[in-house]
Parts: structure tokens; sequence; C-alpha cells
């Protein structure tokens, strides 16, 4: 006889789908409680993989923001520093001309040759400028002066670029090369101003004037440098932009891998409330009645 | 026809009546009896015996006769439904032990390994920009502590994996003992029931109650049935028998070296990597399905890869950082190990400290000192690192999930072919007293017969007087 229906196969097919009904139910309930809908990854290894990449990609793009927070650490140390220096070779300039119209006496020259050692030193403090105690001017090298505080002013800079990771795949040089601007061996700017020092309290005004040249040469160096900060600080502005742009995009794309919309999770609830409420009535009528309710 | 046989007829009748309505009672009273299968009253009506010179033409026949008290069953139904729900303890059972193994490795990228990994990676490129003094110690000491709870997690993870399989191999021996005690009692059984069935009695129940310990021992070791001619049945494992007739054999767990080697492992030093091999009586009975084989495969296989997973992953990890941080920082507590040789999972340790680290002091030497090539390095190999270790998890995520939905079908499937044995061999309440009230209108009917036979006979003998 087919499809005969007994007593113990009614009570164990209710019981079942009730339990399904339940289980259904229970986890309706676990994803709106926890605002996730992706516990662990045997839920749904599709969407698990594609969380995992997420996670790591968000990963990447917080470290690239904090090198890009180095990396305008960097600009905004150097930026002042070459443009004190810049000021400085303008003053230093000035005195020169003045000290070669001819106007002065010995004494006005080592007034002159006074000030410009003073100046000096403002540019040697400059060039010796430090970013978190590492000298900016020096490369990669991790010396905390750039140039040493007395003749001959020996650089340490290994001319090396100073590089930081702002996106993947992407590094960005923040660092001037001190060599560069200030000059290296017999041929840097504090001696160059020693020499005009020199002259100036021997009271030769010629020998200064000669080297303006030198010092418009300086002061262009200088000028480039800081052109060439101002674009990197383009750079680095359109860089930062993206990169918190990027941010957001992936946290939006993690949300919808395994993120809960409450709205539509708590419509399927109460859609899920009901069928478990109609499967129960259904089960209590029919559980109950037998042959036994109506013979007498 | 004799004076008395009606009143024969009449008795026979009624025996037979209430017979019926006895087994009737045996089957309502067995209506929630786990393995019950109702029993049917079979009657045939009786034919006069007449021979020889005394033969009559027109008799009736000579009551009713009960040939026989049937056990409802299909034989197909019942192995079906034996070796499905078999089926679905084998899968259920499998996708605990995947489970357990995903709460110890797996995770979604927001806690677990991938977590610490990232973090360690982002310290690699805190330290690549840290410079001079002024917070490289505090830098260097980050990447080692983080590097360190990397390590440790990948032992811990090891020691979970290892103490899963301990729980698998006690499980294991619980189910044996289970199913040997099972095998004695239907050994036990198969003996009463040729004793019944020989003497001539009816041995329903207990061959209902044998059904019963036979899908327990299916269910945990996916044997099969064979029956005899007596009565009797015998259950085989595999290849080899553990009840034959009247005797029962015990199922015997070893724990031996390895897949290629039969040394035997002394209890308590087992380990992941040794075999559990069934046996009984010597020869090999690997259970083919069941909760016993999904154990047995759970500790053999399933714990063995997931280990292998685990110990690549920290032979990559170890190889990648020394590589491009130049020197030893990832280890092995490993005897005699030497740097690029592999790494056991379990063994995995920062061997490198703050003192050793490279220019510690801040001086260093050779190129971009100050700005630690090497750490850039070795953040850059950590992209490589990263990756192999969500393969890893992916393949985990996927390989449960798949595991748990072949579980979910199972069942449904066992559910289904039990519904269908239970639609032949269970009882119906509504059919029960249907039936009831028909062997109680035949007794009262054969009642009234004897009354009228009985009438019938005093006008008979009153009619001499």
């Amino acid at each position: 006889m087919l499809g005969r229906i007994t007593q113990r196969s009614i009570a164990a097919t209710a019981l079942t789908n009730l339990q399904n009904n339940q289980a259904r139910s229970a986890k309706l309930q676990e994803q709106i409680t926890s605002g996730t809908s992706l516990s662990k990854g045997s839920d749904d290894s599709v969407r698990a993989a594609a969380a995992l990449r997420l996670n790591d990609q968000i990963a990447v793009n917080t470290e690239n923001s904090r090198n890009l927070q180095e990396a305008r650490g960097w600009m905004t140390t150097q930026e002042p520093a070459l443009q004190s220096t810049s000021d400085a070779l303008k003053f230093i300039r000035g005195l020169v001309v003045q000290a070669g119209n001819g106007s002065l006496d010995a004494n006005g020259l080592k007034a002159i040759a006074a000030q410009i050692d003073e100046a000096k030193g403002t540019i040697l403090g400059d060039a010796n400028t430090q970013y978190q105690g590492r000298a900016v001017f020096a490369g990669t090298s991790a010396t905390t002066v750039a140039y040493a505080t007395s003749a001959p002013y020996t650089s340490g800079d290994d001319g090396q670029s100073v590089e930081r990771l702002i996106s993947p795949g992407v590094t960005m040089t923040v660092n001037v090369s001190g060599k560069d601007v200030y000059g290296d061996g017999t041929a840097n700017v504090f001696r160059e101003l020693d020499d005009i020092v020199t002259s100036l309290k021997a009271g030769d005004a010629t020998a200064a004037t000669a080297s303006l040249s030198k010092i418009d040469a300086r002061i262009n160096v200088t000028s480039n440098a800081m052109a060439l900060i101002g674009a990197k600080t383009n750079q680095l502005d359109h860089a930062e932009d993206v990169n918190t742009n990027q941010l957001q995009y992936l946290q939006g794309q993690l949300d919808d891998v395994q993120g809960v919309d409450p709205m539509k999770a708590y419509l399927e609830y109460t859609q899920q409330s009901v069928a478990y409420q109609a499967a129960l009535q259904v089960t209590a009528k029919t559980v109950q009645s037998s042959l036994l309710d109506f013979l007498r | 026809m004799s004076t008395f046989s009606g009143i024969n007829t009449a008795r026979r009748a009624l025996s037979a009546a209430q017979l019926g309505m006895e087994t009737t009672g045996q089957n309502i009273a067995n209506v929630n009896t786990d393995g019950y299968s109702r029993q049917r009253v079979d009657q045939s009506a009786s034919a006069l015996d007449q021979t020889g010179r005394f033969t009559q033409k027109y008799v009736p026949g000579d009551g009713v006769t009960v040939t026989g008290l049937t056990r409802v069953t299909d034989a197909l139904a019942t192995a079906t439904a034996r070796q499905d729900s078999a089926a679905a303890k084998e899968q259920a059972t499998a996708s605990t032990v995947w489970s357990a193994v995903e709460n110890a490795i797996g995770d979604t990228g927001a806690t677990g390994l991938s977590q610490n990994l990232a973090d360690l990676s982002s310290a690699w490129n805190d330290l690549a920009s840290k410079s001079g003094s002024t917070g490289l110690e505090g830098a260097q000491s980050l990447v080692l502590t983080r590097s360190q709870t990397v390590a440790t997690q990948l032992v811990g993870m090891n020691t979970q994996l290892e103490s899963q399989y301990q729980q698998l191999g006690a499980q294991a021996q619980t189910l044996t003992t289970q199913a040997n005690t099972i095998a004695k009692n239907v050994a036990g059984l198969n003996t009463s029931i040729r004793a019944t069935l020989a003497g001539g009695g009816s041995a329903n129940e207990l061959m209902d109650q044998r059904d019963q310990l036979l899908s327990q021992l299916s269910d945990i070791t996916g044997a099969r049935v064979v029956n005899r001619d007596n009565g009797t049945v015998d259950v085989l494992v595999g290849n080899a028998a553990i009840v034959t007739g009247d005797f029962s054999y015990d199922l015997k767990l070893t724990t031996v070296q390895s897949v290629t080697s039969n040394t035997v492992v002394p209890a308590g030093s087992e380990k992941i990597g040794n075999q559990l091999v069934a046996s009984i009586g010597g020869q090999d009975a690997g259970p083919v399905t069941g909760s016993l084989k999904a154990t047995l495969d759970g500790a053999n296989k399933t714990l063995v890869e997931q280990q292998k997973g685990l110990d690549d992953f920290a032979t990559k990890l170890a190889s990648s950082v020394n590589t491009a941080y130049g020197k030893e920082l990832f280890g092995s507590v490993a005897s005699g190990w030497t740097v690029g040789a592999p790494v056991k999972a379990s063994q995995l340790t920062v061997t490198e400290t703050t003192a050793d680290f490279r220019d510690s002091t801040g001086t260093g030497t050779g190129t971009g000192s100050a700005d630690r090539a090497y750490a850039k390095a070795v953040s850059s190999a950590f992209g490589d690192v990263k990756s192999t270790w969500q393969t890893n998890v992916t393949k985990l995520a996927a390989s449960t999930q798949s595991v748990s939905n072949r579980a979910e079908l199972a069942s449904q499937v066992s559910l289904k072919s039990a519904a269908v044995a239970d639609g032949v061999s269970g009882v119906n309440l509504d059919e029960e007293m249907t039936n009831l009230v028909a062997y109680q209108h035949a007794y009262s009917a054969a009642a009234r017969v004897l009354t009228t036979m009985d009438e019938a006979l005093d006008t008979l003998l009153n009619m001499v007087r």
C-alpha cells in the first residue's frame, strides 16, 4: 500500500518541519542582533573570500594613509627651512651689493662681514633642520646634522632619495637633496660665504662683488627646490583625496558583502514568524484528531 | 456434519475473533514504540476432512483456522532506510568535524590570523620610516611583539587541532565499544529467535528488537545485514563479520604510526599523522559509512591535511620574512633547525631580540640604512604571505560549507526513506480502530451463532420425551 500514513510519521514530519522553521527564525534573529550576515566563513564561502580581500585592502589603505601623513610631515619641515634660507641669501646679496658700492670704509665692511656671518649661521641652522630626530637634508643617512657646524662643513648627505609608499605600488620621493641646494665639498655655500666674510674683513670689496654670481646661483637653486616641494605637496594632496575616497569605497563594499540591511532583515523575520505561527496551528489541529474521537 | 459441528465452528470463530482483538490491542499498545512493526492475523477457512464412504456432498467447512501472525515489513524499504540513515549520520559527523576545524583556524578577515598579519605588516611599514633614535626602539619592539603574536597564534591553532585529534580518538573508541555491545546483543537475540522459531513460537517482538539494534549498529559502522534461513542474521562491517549467527566478534581500534608504517603507537602519545585502523580478529574492517567512518576519516585525513596547511604556511612566513629581513627573525624550536629549512607550525617562534635587531643602535651600515630598505622589503613580502593565508582560509570555508550542505541533503533523504519504511510497518490508529470494531462484531456474531446452535440442540433434545 503506497503512501500509508502512520501516527509516528505524522509526529516525525511535524517535529522536523517545526524545528526547521525555528532554525530559520533563529538564524534571522542572529543576523539582526549581530549586524553581520557572515559570522563565519562557511556561511557563504564566496562572500567570505570577498570579505577577506576587502579587509586586507582596507588594512593596506590605512598603512598608506599613515605614510601620506609622514610624507606631509617631511614637506612641512623642508619648506619653511628652504624659505628661510632663501630669505637669508637675498639679505646677504643686498649686503654684498651695499659693500660693493664703495661708500663704506674698513669698519663698515667689517660690520657687513659680521652680519653676513650671522646670516650664514641662520642658513647653517636651516640646513640642519630635523624631522623626528633626523636631518632632512641628509638623504637616507641616519645622522642628526646634515652639515658639520664648522669648516670645512662636510656634508652628511648620502645622495639617496627618501621614498614613501603612498598607494599600492606607488612610491614618492619626499626629500630634497641637501647637496643640490647647499652644495658639497669645496663648493658648498658656507665656504663661499666664509670666503666673502674673509675678504670683507680684509677690506677687499671687489672680491666680494665678484662672488655675487655664486650667491645668485644659490638663490636660484633654492627657488627650484621650493618649487619642487610645491609640486610634491600638490601630488600629496591629490594622493590623500584618492586614499580617502578609496577607503570609503572599500568600506561600502565590505558592508555590502557582510552587512545586514535592518529593514529587509526585520521584514523577513516578521514573515518567518507568521509562517511559524501558521505551522503551529495546523500541527495542533492535525495531530490531535483520530477515529477514536468519533466512535461511541 | 455431526451434531456438535456447529458448536465447534462457533468456538473456532470466537477464538479467531479474540486473537484478532488481542493482536489489534498489541498494535495499539505499541503505536509509539520505536522499531515496532504492526502484526496481522492471517486466517483461512478450514475445509472438512472427509475420506472414504462416509463422504457427504453438501457440507460446509469446519470453521476458521489462524494460519499465521505476520509481521508486516518490507525488506527493501527497511534496508534502504538503514543505509540512508547511516549515510546521514556519517555526513552529520563529518560536518561537526569540519565545523570544529573552522572554529580553530577560520576567519573572515575582521578577526583571527588575517587581522594579526595585517597588524604585523603595518608595524613593519612604520619601522621603515623610523630613524635616528626617536621612536626606533618602540617601532622595533612593536614589530617583535606582533611577530610573537602571530607565532603564538599559529602554535595555538596547531594545539587546537591536536586536541581535536585526541577527542576524535576518544569518540572513535566510544563508538567502537557501543558497536561491540550492540553486536553481542544481536548475537543473543539471534539465539533466542532461532530457538523460538524452531520451537514453533512467534518471534515477532524479538525480531523488532533485533531490527532496532541493527539500525543502531548500521548508524555507527554502516554494517550490512545478511539474513539466514533459520531466522538468524549475519552482520558484516566492511568485509569482516562482526556477528555470525550466535557468535559476535569484537571490533578493535589500533593507532599505528602512519600510512606507511604499521608500528603500534602506545596510548597517550598519539598525534596527528598517526592512523586509526579498525579490525576484527586481525582482519581489516574499515567501516564504509556511518559515524565511525566519519570520525576515523576526520582523524586520519582531514586533520592531517589541515595541519599540513598550517605547517606550509609557517614555513612560508618564516622564509619570506627571514629572506627579506636578511637575518633570522622567525625560527623553530626544533633541535638542529637551520635557516631555510621547513618550519612546523607547532615549533614556530621569534628568535630575534630588540638588542640584536638590525641597526638597533640607529646607525647601521650600508645604503639607505636610516630608511630601512630591509623593512620595506619585509613589508612588501607580506603581500604574498597574506594572500597565501587567505587562500587557505577560503578553501577551508568552502569545504566546510559544502560538507554542511551535503549533511543537510543526506538528512532529508534519510527522513524520506524512513517515512517509506514506516509507511509499510507503522501503526495507524484509525486502521486499528476499524479492525477492532470488525473483530468485535465478528465475536458478537459468533457468540450469537453459538446461542442459536445451543437453542437448536435444546429443541432436539426436548423432542423426545
